[in-house]
C-alpha cells in the first residue's frame, strides 16, 4: 500500500534545506495498521506530511498503492489516502456537515461550481462518516464553535468521508480525553478490521501498543525500529530511543506490553 | 499651483501681487510677508472689484494716469453693452426671463459649472444673458441631469487649463436634449479670457453679447471670433 | 457488565434517535435551503423595485408614472403619448444608466472583496489590501496622462477610451503578479517550501500599494493639467457616466463573476489553510492563482468605468457571512446581489442628497452607510455569540 525508498525530505529550499529525514526505507501493506513513534523532533510528523504529498522529496520515492505519488494529481491522490492532521484550523461560519462534506471534494466532477450541489452518495458518505466518527449529534453545529475534541471527531469524520482505503493520523486524538480515545481507536481497528489500512503517528506509546500490531519508531529522521509490537517493544529499545528509564509491564486486560516512566530517572540519567 | 518661495525671491521682486481665493495661496503669502516682501492681495470678482484693482495696481506700479485711461476706456465699452440690454430686458413688459439662460462650464469630465460669485456670472449678465447655475459659490458640481433640469438655451465650454480637452456638446450624447443642443447654441471659449480677472473680461462681455445676440449689431470683436462647437 | 448493559441502551436508543432524526435532518437541511432562496428571491425583488424607484428619483422633474412611461417606451413598448425627449435622456440614458453601472460596480466589487478574504483567510482583505485596486488606479492614471485614453474619456468615450479599462486591468495584474512574486519570495526564506503565507501577502500587498500611490502621486505633480481628470477618476464616482460604460466592463466583469463562481467550492477548501486544501485534494496553488485572476478582472473592471470605491468589498461579504454562513456557493452570489443593492442605493444618494444637483463622491455614501450598518451588525453578532456560549 505504502512503500517508501530512501526517502530524503528538507524543509526551506529543496539543496540547502535543512534535511529533516535521511533516507526513510518503509513498507506498509495492505490492510496494516502500523504506529509511527518517536520522541519530538525525530520527523513523524514530516514523515506523515511527505507521504500525504503536503512536502516534497529532496530524493528518494513514495508509492502509494503502486503509483508515484509525484505522478497523482492532487484529486488522485485525495482519491487514494484521507489524513487527519493535528492542529487543523477549522474556519469560521460553516457547520459540521457542510465541513464534512468538503472531504467529498476529490468525488465531485471538476465541475463543481455553483450549480452542482452535493450528489446524494456524497451526502450518504457524509453521514456514514459522522455516524462512524461518534459525530452525528454535531452535525448541524457550528464548526468553530466545538471543543478540541469535537473538532477531531468531525475531522475523522471528514477523513473517512474523503475515503477509507488508507487513512494517515498525525496524533489525531491527542486532544481528546482518556474515553474518547479509546473509543476513536475502536474505531480506527474497525476500520482496520473493515480492510483500511492505517498509519498513526503518535506520542501515547501505550495507546500505540494497545492497539498497532506494528510499530515503526524514528529517531533522529531515520527508522530506528520497525516490527511487530510484540518483540520490539521492550525496556532496552524504548529506554535506547527515548533516553530515559522506562519499564513494560502487561496489559491487566490485553496482555500487550505497556509502558511506565519511572520518576526521577532523567536526573538519575544525567547524573 | 501654489507659488514657490524660493522662486519668487529669487526674482528679488519690489511687488509680488496674489489674486485672492485659493486657500493654499495664502500661506506663501504670509511668509512671504515675513521676508519682508511687499505683497498685495487682490480680490476681483465684479467688474468694480476689477477695476478697483486695476487702479490700485496703477498707483503701487507709479502708473495712475494710465491706469485710469484703461478703467474708463473699460467702462465705457460695458456701458455701451449695458445700454443696449436695458432697453432690451429691462423695460416693464420684458423681463429678465427672456435672457438666454446661459450655463458655462469650467471643467468638463467632473462636471463643474460657473457658480454666481465669480467674474463669469456678471460677463454673462453684461453680455445680456443670465447665468442659469443659481449656486450662489463660484463653482458649482453639477450633475448631468441638473444640466437638463437647468434646459440651458446657450452652452459655453471653455478650453484652458481647467478644461484641456472638453468634448463638443453634440459628442455627448446625454446633453443632446438640452435646448442649447438642439439649437445650436453651443460654444468654446478661451479660459484665459472668460474666467482669468483683467482687461479681457471686456472683451469677454462683448464676444458674447455677440454669439447670444447676433440680431444685434454688435461693435466688432477686438479678438477672433470663437470657434463653433460643430465646427461650421 | 452493568456498563455494557446501560451502553447497550443507550446504543438502542441513539439508533432509534438517528431514524427519525435522519428524516429530521433532511427535512432541516430543505428548510436551511428554503430559507436560503427566500432571502436570495428577497434581495432580487428589492434590486428590481430599486432599479426602477431609482430611475424616479434625481433633481429633475419626473413622476412615477412618466419614469414608468419613459422605461416602457425605453425597451419598445410605449404607452399612450411620447414621453419629453429630455425626461426620457434622464431616466433612460441618466439614470437607467447609472443604476445598472452601479449596480454591476457593487456586485463585482462585492464579489471580489469575498474572493481575497476567502483566498487571504484574511478578513480585512479587499481588492485595496492586494494592491489590486491601486494597480488598476495606476494603469489608468499612466493611461490617462500618456493620452492613450484621451482627457475626454468620461465625456461619450471617444478615441482610445476602450484602452482605460485595459489598462486598469493590466495594472491591477501587474500588482497581483508583483504581490504574488513577493509573497512567494519572503514565503521562501521563511521555510514554508514556496507555499505562500497569508501574512506574507498581506505585507506584499500593502508594500506594493503603497508604492504605486507614490507613483501616482508623482505622475500628478509632474502633470498639473491632469491632475483634475485624475483626482476625479481615482475619487470614485457615476458621474457623467452611461451606457457606454456598461458596454465597456460588462464583459470582463461576465469573465470573472464565471471565473470566481465556477470555482466556488475551492473557496471553502481554500478557507481550511493550504495543507488542509491539498489534502482534499485541491490543486491550492492552481486554484487561488484563477480565483485571485477572476477577483483581479472584477475589481480592474469596476475601476476602470467607476474609480476607487472602498467599503462594499469589505462590508458586504462580512454581512452576509452573519446572514447565510460562510458557504461560498451562497456567499458569492448573495454578495453579488447585495453588493449591487447597495452600491445602487448609494449612487442615489451621491446624486440626490445635496441640494441644487451637486454631488457627493460615492465612496464617500458607501462608508457612511456601510461603516454603521456594520458595527451594527458585528456587534449583534458578537452578543449572540456570547449568549450562545455561555
Amino acid at each position: 500500500m505504502i512503500r517508501v525508498t530512501n526517502l530524503r525530505v528538507r524543509y526551506g529550499r529543496p539543496k540547502s534545506g535543512r534535511e529533516v529525514l535521511h533516507g526513510i526505507d518503509l513498507r506498509i501493506a495492505r490492510g496494516e495498521f502500523v504506529g509511527l513513534l518517536g520522541p519530538n523532533g525525530s520527523g513523524k510528523t514530516t514523515l506523515i506530511k511527505a507521504l500525504a504529498g503536503l512536502l516534497p522529496a529532496a530524493s528518494g520515492r513514495i508509492e502509494i498503492a503502486g503509483t508515484d505519488i509525484r505522478c497523482l494529481s492532487h484529486r488522485e491522490r485525495a482519491l487514494r489516502l484521507s489524513c487527519v492532521m493535528q492542529r487543523a484550523e477549522v474556519p469560521a461560519g460553516y457547520s459540521v456537515r457542510e465541513l464534512v462534506l468538503m472531504g467529498r471534494y476529490a468525488h465531485t466532477g471538476a465541475l463543481s461550481g455553483l450549480f452542482s450541489d452535493h450528489g446524494p452518495e456524497d451526502h450518504a458518505a457524509a453521514e456514514a462518516a459522522l455516524k462512524d466518527a461518534r459525530a452525528l449529534d454535531l452535525a448541524e453545529r457550528q464548526a468553530a464553535e466545538l471543543s478540541g475534541g469535537e473538532v477531531q471527531r468531525v475531522l475523522l469524520a471528514r477523513a473517512l468521508a474523503q475515503g477509507r482505503e488508507l487513512l494517515l493520523l498525525d496524533e489525531a486524538v491527542s486532544a481528546l480525553d482518556m474515553a474518547r480515545r479509546v473509543e476513536a481507536y475502536d474505531l480506527l481497528a474497525t476500520l482496520n478490521t473493515g480492510g483500511s489500512t492505517v498509519l498513526s503517528a503518535l506520542h501515547d506509546l501505550n495507546l500505540a501498543a494497545l492497539y498497532c500490531p506494528r510499530l515503526v519508531f524514528l529517531k533522529a529522521g531515520a527508522v530506528a525500529l520497525d516490527g511487530p509490537t510484540t518483540e520490539i517493544f521492550t525496556e532496552t529499545n524504548l529506554r535506547d530511543i527515548y533516553e530515559t528509564d522506562i519499564r513494560v509491564a502487561a496489559h491487566p486486560v490485553t496482555g500487550a506490553p505497556q509502558a511506565h516512566l519511572v520518576p526521577g530517572a532523567a536526573a538519575a540519567a544525567l547524573g | 499651483m501654489r507659488p514657490n518661495i524660493e522662486a519668487v525671491l529669487a526674482q528679488k521682486p519690489d511687488l509680488v501681487l496674489q489674486l485672492a481665493g485659493r486657500k493654499e495661496a495664502s500661506q506663501p503669502v504670509e511668509a512671504l510677508r515675513k521676508l519682508g516682501v511687499n505683497v498685495a492681495v487682490f480680490h476681483a470678482s465684479t467688474f468694480a472689484e476689477l477695476f478697483s484693482v486695476i487702479r490700485r495696481v496703477g498707483i503701487l506700479t507709479g502708473s495712475q494716469p494710465q491706469a485710469e485711461a484703461m478703467v474708463r476706456g473699460l467702462e465705457a465699452r460695458l456701458a455701451r453693452l449695458d445700454a443696449r440690454f436695458d432697453a432690451r430686458f429691462n423695460t416693464r413688459f420684458a423681463t429678465a426671463a427672456t435672457r438666454p439662460r446661459v450655463f458655462f462650464e469650467v471643467r468638463s469630465p467632473n462636471l463643474l459649472a460657473a457658480g454666481q460669485a465669480g467674474i463669469v456670472a456678471e460677463i454673462i449678465r453684461r453680455a445680456g444673458g443670465e447665468n442659469c447655475v443659481a449656486d450662489p459659490t463660484k463653482f458649482a458640481h453639477v450633475s448631468e441631469e441638473e444640466v437638463l433640469r437647468l434646459a440651458p438655451t446657450a452652452y459655453l465650454i471653455q478650453r484652458g487649463p481647467m478644461n484641456p480637452a472638453p468634448l463638443p456638446l453634440d459628442q455627448r450624447p446625454r446633453l443632446r436634449a438640452i435646448p442649447a443642443a438642439a439649437t445650436g447654441r453651443a460654444w468654446f471659449v478661451d479660459e484665459q479670457k472668460y474666467s482669468r480677472p483683467g482687461p479681457r473680461n471686456v472683451d469677454a462681455a462683448e464676444e458674447l453679447a455677440g454669439l447670444l445676440h447676433p440680431e444685434l449689431k454688435s461693435p466688432a470683436p477686438k479678438t477672433t471670433t470663437p470657434t463653433r462647437k460643430d465646427g461650421k | 457488565m452493568m456498563t455494557t448493559g446501560a451502553g447497550g441502551d443507550r446504543a438502542d436508543a441513539r439508533a432509534d434517535d438517528r431514524a427519525g432524526g435522519r428524516a429530521q435532518e433532511r427535512d432541516h437541511r430543505s428548510a436551511i435551503r428554503g430559507a436560503k432562496a427566500f432571502w436570495i428571491a428577497c434581495i432580487c425583488a428589492a434590486t428590481l423595485a430599486s432599479g426602477v424607484a431609482a430611475c424616479g428619483l434625481g433633481s429633475f422633474p419626473s413622476t412615477p408614472a412618466e419614469t414608468l412611461r419613459a422605461l416602457l417606451q425605453a425597451v419598445g413598448f410605449g404607452v399612450g403619448q411620447p414621453v419629453d425627449p429630455a425626461l426620457s435622456v434622464v431616466v433612460v440614458d441618466i439614470r437607467l444608466a447609472r443604476v445598472v453601472l452601479a449596480w454591476l460596480t457593487g456586485a463585482s466589487l462585492a464579489v471580489a472583496g469575498c474572493v481575497f478574504q476567502g483566498v487571504l483567510r484574511n478578513p480585512l482583505a479587499d481588492a485595496f489590501t492586494l494592491g489590486v485596486s491601486g494597480g488598476a488606479a495606476f494603469g489608468a492614471s499612466v493611461a490617462i496622462l500618456s493620452g492613450l485614453a484621451g482627457h475626454a474619456a468620461f465625456n461619450g468615450l471617444g478615441g482610445g477610451a476602450g484602452l482605460l479599462p485595459l489598462c486598469a486591468l493590466a495594472g491591477a495584474l501587474l500588482a497581483l503578479g508583483a504581490v504574488l512574486a513577493l509573497g512567494r519570495a519572503g514565503a521562501g526564506m521563511g521555510g514554508m517550501g514556496g507555499a505562500m503565507r497569508r501574512e506574507t501577502l498581506v505585507l506584499a500587498g500593502i508594500v506594493v500599494s503603497t508604492f504605486l500611490s507614490a507613483l501616482i502621486s508623482l505622475l500628478k505633480s509632474l502633470d498639473e493639467e491632469s491632475v483634475a481628470s485624475i483626482v476625479f477618476w481615482i475619487m470614485g464616482s457615476f458621474q457623467g457616466r452611461g451606457f457606454e460604460h456598461v458596454r465597456l466592463a460588462w464583459s470582463y466583469m461576465a469573465v470573472g463573476l464565471g471565473l470566481v463562481l465556477w470555482r466556488a467550492r475551492e473557496l471553502d477548501l481554500l478557507a481550511l489553510g493550504e495543507g488542509q486544501a491539498r489534502l482534499l485534494g485541491l490543486d491550492a496553488g492552481r486554484s487561488r492563482l484563477w480565483l485571485l485572476i477572476g477577483a483581479s478582472l472584477l475589481s480592474g473592471a469596476a475601476v476602470a468605468v467607476s474609480g476607487v470605491i472602498g467599503f462594499v468589498g469589505l462590508v458586504v461579504p462580512h454581512l452576509l457571512r452573519l446572514v447565510v454562513g460562510a458557504g461560498h456557493r451562497t456567499l458569492l452570489p448573495a454578495s453579488a446581489l447585495l453588493g449591487g443593492l447597495l452600491l445602487l442605493w448609494s449612487d442615489v444618494l451621491a446624486r440626490s442628497i445635496l441640494p441644487g444637483g451637486a454631488e457627493l463622491p460615492v465612496g464617500v455614501v458607501t462608508a457612511l452607510i456601510g461603516g454603521p450598518f456594520f458595527c451594527l451588525l458585528l456587534g449583534r453578532s458578537g452578543r449572540m455569540n456570547g449568549r450562545g456560549q455561555s
